[in-house]
């Protein structure tokens, strides 16, 4: 028990370091910050569908994984140089919504908050810039775009020799920094198309002093909007020739008109290098106009067009379909637009003036809407166009759990029920203490009661999950850490029901606390939606329900038995309860009766499983590294429990095997997905090997003392003198004996 | 940690022959026995998950699952191990023995006794299908008519008579030892000329002969030679090459030597012709083709239904509506995940699909299965469910009311 | 203790030795260098005709040679073809280059679409007829035809495997390609030459003389 006292203490510590920080070098200048957005207005983006990653989610969501990714950390802290002047404070907090939405309107400060988080500076200086003092630090926009072209080149390079080394079964010939730059350049590209999705409706575009006259030349020196550009490039009749050409795409149609222009030697000198200058396009339109006066003049349509034609290319193009969050445009539309997209559906043959009048409305909402003179006006005209864009998704299928979702997403219930196990095992441990105490029976009497509370979090995380999700409460490797996690707490406390000793309830509010870090863990380590598309082979809630559940449930119970087990090594080894012969035998028999409950699901879970594969493609077994995982298990838990029929082991004996099943089950769970190889390969990740080895050291290493003591002991009871009263000679009492 | 010792018994057995059946027939039927092979089972599934990695699923299935015996090379030393299929037999014979016919035929045992049937009947089941199953795919393109089922595995060597009902089959498996030297000729009395098989390669490339990668030894006829390559983790994606020698049965004159590629079929997949024979008036067609086989119906696509996730190109679902058609008549199906077409002991799954160009349409793929023992493992579950869910029950039971009888008498508290 | 028929204690010890000496007799010998040939199959009503004789370029996929003549340059290796690559050769050290010959019939050809096409994959705007006019010319077939030279970085056209990815981008890259329209076929007949920009530079002279070889062994009609 003091053990994992101080291993509580150790993870609170390391928590409470992580929270506190250390001295921040990187600051901004507070008058740079654009006002703070309202509660309202975070509100109303939050609960906006966005259709990403195969499905319609509220924009939340979306926000909250883009942010995870690139800071490692859901929240972002801007720090300031003085105070600042409204709040008075040194800093300010972003939730996931608002720095998005600082992404969207206020790019230019978006660029510079530090919130790019490189685990290594040292990666930098491969790209040619000069790291920050602290190896593990966050990094601005600003500081990284020039060395833009270098990151994408270094990516570039990674994905080429991943793709390599794949084709030609070789080790990746590149180490774990290139990874890292890899990974940040694609960060980088991520924040680069927020920024792009809300640029054509904040984008204003210059009309160039050397416009010939005809179409836009009364603007000649202003600026106009997006939707003004388009309608002036719609009503030109020019573009009705060039569509026809082009077979009404206005895509490809762009792409080479300003393919004329990049090849031009005034935009060469006076252009942009990337595509990403935008703030040089004017210049370089006025320098090629000017040049080419001569034969432009007589040709005013054209030259309008190619006025406007980089922007509204680099619309169609760079904002891409990342933000798509404009639904459907009315009758035969099915699809989800990005603002950039709403150009190419205008000037488009393709799509029906509904839709275009629709996409035209939309455009000029939210630019009416950030025209707006005062930010409190502005703020709720964006509040409205939110409202508004909601408001036309209604009734579509695919947005009917957009605020559910929102609500699960908010009460973020596995964050909770982590705290609240741990909360629970302190109090617990605390009544270890006094086991004769008044106070301690009250106290543990709660904890029983409380108990509920975690687990029914991860009941609710679970039942919103198959709502929003897919019908089935496991679908991917996430998920399936919940659902064990809960099944092996849930065994604690039914063993705390049966045998009353206080210790299983500790046990199963560690297990359940334990498995809610690995939850977190692992999202932050994925950092992509854990509500994915699934296969088509395993759209069958059938199936899912309960074959990956048996598996699930068989898994949980073979952790907590493996958790019961390595208390009773320790509890020999620190020679606690030594007088207590009853404490052994009842973990023994509770370690009996959980191994057999594992191999009833495992074995059943396994044989559905094989069901389901000749249900579906002819095959009821086939080797994969996944069916053996599980048949692995169900292999070793027949051997131990006939081990056990057999003679070969007794008490301690059956604790080791106990903890080498917890070998298997990492194996199963985790380990086979790493080989990358078969149809469940579904979650090869870089990085985790090491806790997989690590497990398996440290469940060795356990097993491997229990072999010790169980070697001292027969050693010194054949000298006669017994150190431990074991349990051991009364097997005949042992509950569910043979199996 | 004792073991039920052998000897123990042997005490009360006859001595003599009679004595040593006796010692047979309590190890054959041991717990001990069960718990070694159990062990061994489970590192020979490691082994062979492992091994994936390298060798890929087919070679490692052959080696662990499929084998009565394997090699394995420990510190340079071989040994030879047993592989799965003789420990599932010996582990047959044992769980017969001990886990049924010695169990204590007691009513608290029912469930152990049924699970042991069920594990039984799973290794009946998997034996039944190793040998009898038969396997393969077929690809339609939309209005394609088809009842040919292709192997997904395994190359054999055919021979066609113009105009004959039947063609000879010779299976990779008779010459995957004929290479580096080594040869095979392969006769039948009534086919006019031998075969004789040389430089077969598992998986290798065709080349013309000014390869500089071609050894020296490799056999170069007309321009070609066979490069062989490394092969594959997935066996699927190897492609066999060899070399035959054609000789007159009776005269053994040399009639052709040709290098023979592997000819792969489905579509966009272009068509090539055999190896042409002409022996006295009669032309024979030489290929080197995986096997392929008749249903005894025929299939044709109407329409292959495919739904994307929203703005993915990941599929969400595919479907494909077919008519089969057989001598009782016409029948319109729809074939998909987990609804596949049974019929006359064939089973049609949706498999996946496939585009020959961007601008073709899609093709769709099923996987034919023929296997007698396809429900088997099913009423093995069910069966195993009920025993070991009762075994569960019964002891659990036994357990909770000795337990809250201990618990009337000791009013003690808790303590931990 | 065991079960009460005598003729049951022995009966599975019998099977269980029968069932092993099975399993060793079951055990593989090796084939004798003679093998009596003893499967058959029946022949399906779908295959084709036996021709009456077979090439070994045809049969072992190596291409169209019924319907032209050439000369492989020396440093050229000829590679099996597919079905939108008559003629397929590599060359290079590591046979990272690539120079085909495809004739795609049935379609309203076009070399403006055909050379726009290459241009995108090396990440070019796409080209009109006067510009076409412009460029050099090369001898296919003995017509003049428009010769393309593009330098950048390649990207292969999309894999035609479902769920195959679109490739990236190969930097540095060149690409030589000729195209002439049959319209009386109405087929393109292009070649095409990729791979590492030096390495395509270095091949020049064969790319050419290539080209120059081809000669039909059926003359198409003149267009």
């Amino acid at each position: 028990m003091k053990f994992l006292t101080l291993l509580l203490f150790v993870c609170g510590l390391s928590q409470l370091a992580r929270a506190g920080g250390v001295d921040d070098p990187k600051v901004v200048d507070p008058a740079i910050m654009p006002p703070e957005w309202s509660a309202e207005m975070i509100k109303a983006w939050e609960l906006l569908p966005i259709r990403d990653g195969g499905r319609v989610k509220p924009l939340y969501t979306f926000a909250y994984y883009e942010l995870l990714r690139t800071r490692s950390m859901a929240s972002l802290r801007v720090k300031f140089t003085k105070p600042d002047p409204v709040t008075g404070k040194m800093y300010r907090s972003y939730e996931p919504m608002a720095w998005v939405l600082d992404c969207f309107f206020n790019p230019e400060a978006a660029k510079q908050y530090y919130c790019f988080t490189l685990d290594d500076g040292e990666a930098l200086r491969r790209v040619g810039l000069e790291p920050h003092p602290l190896k593990r630090d966050q990094y601005s926009y600003n500081e990284l775009v020039v060395a833009r072209d270098k990151l994408a080149q270094m990516q570039d390079d990674v994905d080429r020799k991943k793709e390599l080394a794949k084709a030609n079964h070789t080790d990746p010939s590149y180490d774990y920094l290139d990874e890292m730059i890899a990974n940040l350049a694609r960060n980088v590209g991520a924040f680069e198309a927020l920024i792009q999705a809300g640029a054509p409706l904040r984008r204003v575009l210059p009309i160039v002093n050397s416009l010939p006259d005809g179409p836009l030349s009364d603007q000649k020196g202003k600026s106009i909007t997006t939707s003004a550009a388009l309608t002036s490039v719609k009503t030109n009749p020019l573009w009705g020739q060039i569509m026809t050409r082009y077979e009404g795409d206005p895509n490809q149609a762009l792409m080479d008109i300003v393919g004329v222009l990049r090849e031009s030697k005034a935009w060469q000198t006076a252009g942009p290098r990337a595509f990403g200058e935008m703030d040089k396009f004017g210049p370089a339109i006025e320098a090629y106009l000017t040049e080419s006066a001569e034969t432009l003049k007589t040709q005013p349509n054209l030259a309008s067009i190619f006025n406007v034609a980089p922007f509204l290319m680099l619309d169609m193009r760079a904002s891409g379909p990342r933000v798509s969050v404009v639904p459907p445009l009315g009758a035969g539309d099915t699809n989800w637009h990005s603002f950039g997209e709403l150009s190419n559906i205008i000037l488009s043959k393709a799509s029906s003036d509904t839709q275009q009048t629709a996409a035209m409305k939309w455009l000029q909402q939210a630019e009416a809407a950030l025209a707006m003179p005062s930010s409190a006006e502005r703020e709720k005209s964006l509040i409205k166009f939110a409202d508004d864009l909601r408001g036309a998704s209604e009734g579509l299928p695919t947005v009917a759990t957009i605020s559910t979702e929102l609500d699960f997403r908010k009460w973020d219930f596995l964050y909770k029920a982590k705290w609240l196990f741990l909360l629970i095992f302190v109090f617990v441990a605390v009544t270890w203490m006094a086991p004769q105490a008044k106070w301690a029976a009250v106290l543990f009497t709660v904890c029983k009661w409380a108990m509920w509370l975690p687990m029914l979090a991860i009941v609710a995380a679970i039942a919103y999950r198959v709502k929003i999700g897919f019908g089935a409460p496991v679908t991917n490797l996430y998920e399936t850490i919940p659902v064990i996690t809960f099944v092996a707490a849930g065994l604690a406390v039914l063993a705390e029901l049966i045998f009353r000793t206080r210790l299983a309830l500790g046990v199963g509010a560690m297990a359940g606390c334990l498995g809610m870090f690995l939850t977190g863990g692992f999202e932050a380590s994925e950092a992509t939606d854990t509500i994915h598309s699934l296969e088509a082979v395993l759209r069958t809630g059938v199936w899912l329900w309960t074959h990956v559940m048996c598996e699930a449930i068989a898994y949980g119970a073979g952790m907590i038995g493996g958790f019961f087990s390595l208390v009773y090594i320790f509890a020999r080894l620190f020679d606690i309860e030594r007088k207590n012969a009853a404490f052994f035998k009842m973990l023994t028999s509770c370690v009996y009766g959980i191994l057999a409950f594992t191999l009833v699901f495992i074995l059943i879970g396994t044989v559905l499983g094989g069901i389901w594969g000749n249900q579906s493609w002819g095959r009821f077994w086939g080797w994969d590294p996944k069916e053996n995982g599980a048949l692995v298990i169900t292999l070793w838990c027949l051997a131990v429990l006939h081990m056990r029929q057999a003679g070969w082991i007794k008490e301690i004996g059956l604790h080791i095997m106990s903890m080498i099943t917890i070998a298997t089950i990492i194996f199963s769970w985790w380990h086979v997905n790493e080989l990358d190889v078969g149809l469940h390969a579904y979650g090869r990740t870089e990085g985790r090997m090491p806790w997989i080895i690590g497990g398996y050291c440290a469940v060795g290493l356990v097993a491997l003392l229990g072999a010790a003591i169980s070697w001292f002991a027969n050693r010194s009871k054949n000298s006669g003198t017994p150190a431990v009263a074991l349990a051991s000679k009364d097997v005949s009492a042992m509950p569910l004996q043979s199996i | 940690m004792s073991e039920i010792s052998p000897s123990t018994s042997a005490k009360q057995a006859p001595s003599g022959v009679l004595g040593l059946l006796h010692r047979l027939w309590r190890l054959a039927s041991s717990v001990s026995l069960c718990v070694v092979l159990l062990l061994w089972l489970t590192v020979l599934t490691l082994l062979g998950t492992f091994s994936q990695t390298e060798i890929g699923l087919y070679d490692s299935q052959a080696k662990y699952f499929d084998s009565i015996f394997f090699r394995e090379e420990l510190w340079g030393i071989p040994l030879y191990l047993p592989g799965a299929y003789l420990v599932l037999a010996i582990l047959f014979v044992n769980l017969l023995l001990g886990g049924l016919i010695r169990l204590r035929k007691k009513p608290k045992n029912i469930g152990v006794f049924l699970s042991h049937c069920s594990i039984l009947l799973l290794i009946v089941a998997g034996w039944r299908s190793f040998h009898a199953k038969k396997e393969g795919h077929m690809a339609l393109l939309p209005n394609e008519q088809s009842d040919l089922v292709q192997a997904y595995q395994d190359w054999q060597l055919e021979i066609r008579e113009q105009g004959s009902s039947e063609a000879l089959v010779i299976r990779d498996t008779n010459f995957s030892d004929c290479s580096g030297g080594k040869s095979r000729t392969f006769f039948r009395n009534a086919l006019p000329f031998t075969v004789k098989v040389s430089d077969y390669a598992r998986n290798c490339e065709i080349v013309e002969e000014g390869h500089p990668d071609l050894p020296a030894s490799a056999k170069r006829l007309d321009r070609f030679a066979v490069l062989p390559g490394k092969s594959l983790p997935t066996n699927e994606a190897n492609i066999a090459g060899l070399v035959v020698e054609i000789r007159d049965a009776n005269t053994n004159d040399l009639l052709t030597e040709a290098v023979v590629g592997a000819v792969q079929r489905g579509p966009g997949q272009p068509e090539r012709p055999p190896l042409v024979v002409k022996v006295k008036d009669k032309t024979y067609a030489i290929e080197l083709t995986r096997e392929r086989w008749r249903v005894p119906f025929q299939v044709k696509l109407d329409k292959f239904n495919l739904e994307k996730y929203e703005g993915t190109e990941k599929a969400k679902s595919y479907q494909s509506d077919i008519t089969k058609t057989d001598a009782s008549g016409e029948e319109k199906l729809r074939i998909q995940m987990n609804e596949p077409m049974r019929r006359a002991g064939y089973v049609f799954f949706q498999a996946s699909f496939g585009k020959v160009a961007e601008t073709a349409p899609y093709y769709t793929v099923f996987a034919v299965v023929n296997n007698p023992s396809d429900q088997w493992p099913t009423y093995a579950c069910v069966l195993s469910g009920v025993g070991l869910c009762l075994h569960f029950l019964i002891k659990l039971a036994g357990f909770l009311s000795r337990t809250s009888r201990n618990r009337a008498v000791t009013s003690a508290p808790p303590t931990v | 203790m065991l079960s009460h028929f005598a003729l049951f204690r022995k009966l599975p010890l019998l099977a269980a030795i029968g069932g092993s000496l099975t399993l060793l007799g079951a055990c593989k010998k090796a084939l004798p260098d003679r093998t009596e040939i003893t499967e058959t199959r029946p022949t399906f009503s779908s295959e084709a005709p036996i021709p009456e004789s077979s090439d070994s370029m045809q049969r072992l996929g190596f291409g169209a040679q019924t319907q032209f003549r050439w000369t492989t340059p020396p440093t050229w290796l000829l590679a099996p073809g597919t079905q939108m690559r008559q003629l397929n050769f590599s060359f290079g050290p590591n046979r990272e280059g690539e120079c085909y010959m495809s004739m795609t019939k049935g379609r309203e050809g076009s070399t403006v679409d055909e050379i726009s096409r290459w241009r995108k994959q090396m990440g070019q705007p796409a080209v009109d007829a006067t510009d076409i006019e412009a460029l050099p010319k090369l001898d296919l077939l003995k017509r003049p035809c428009p010769l393309v030279k593009l330098e950048g970085a390649y990207t292969p056209a999309a894999g035609m495997a479902m769920g195959a990815l679109p490739s990236a981008p190969r930097a540095d890259f060149g690409l030589l390609g000729v195209v002439l329209e049959v319209p009386a076929m109405q087929a393109v007949l292009t070649v095409k030459m990729v791979g590492p920009k030096a390495l395509v530079q270095q091949e020049e002279a064969n790319f050419t003389s290539f080209v120059t070889s081809l000669t039909p062994v059926v003359a198409p009609e003149t267009p």
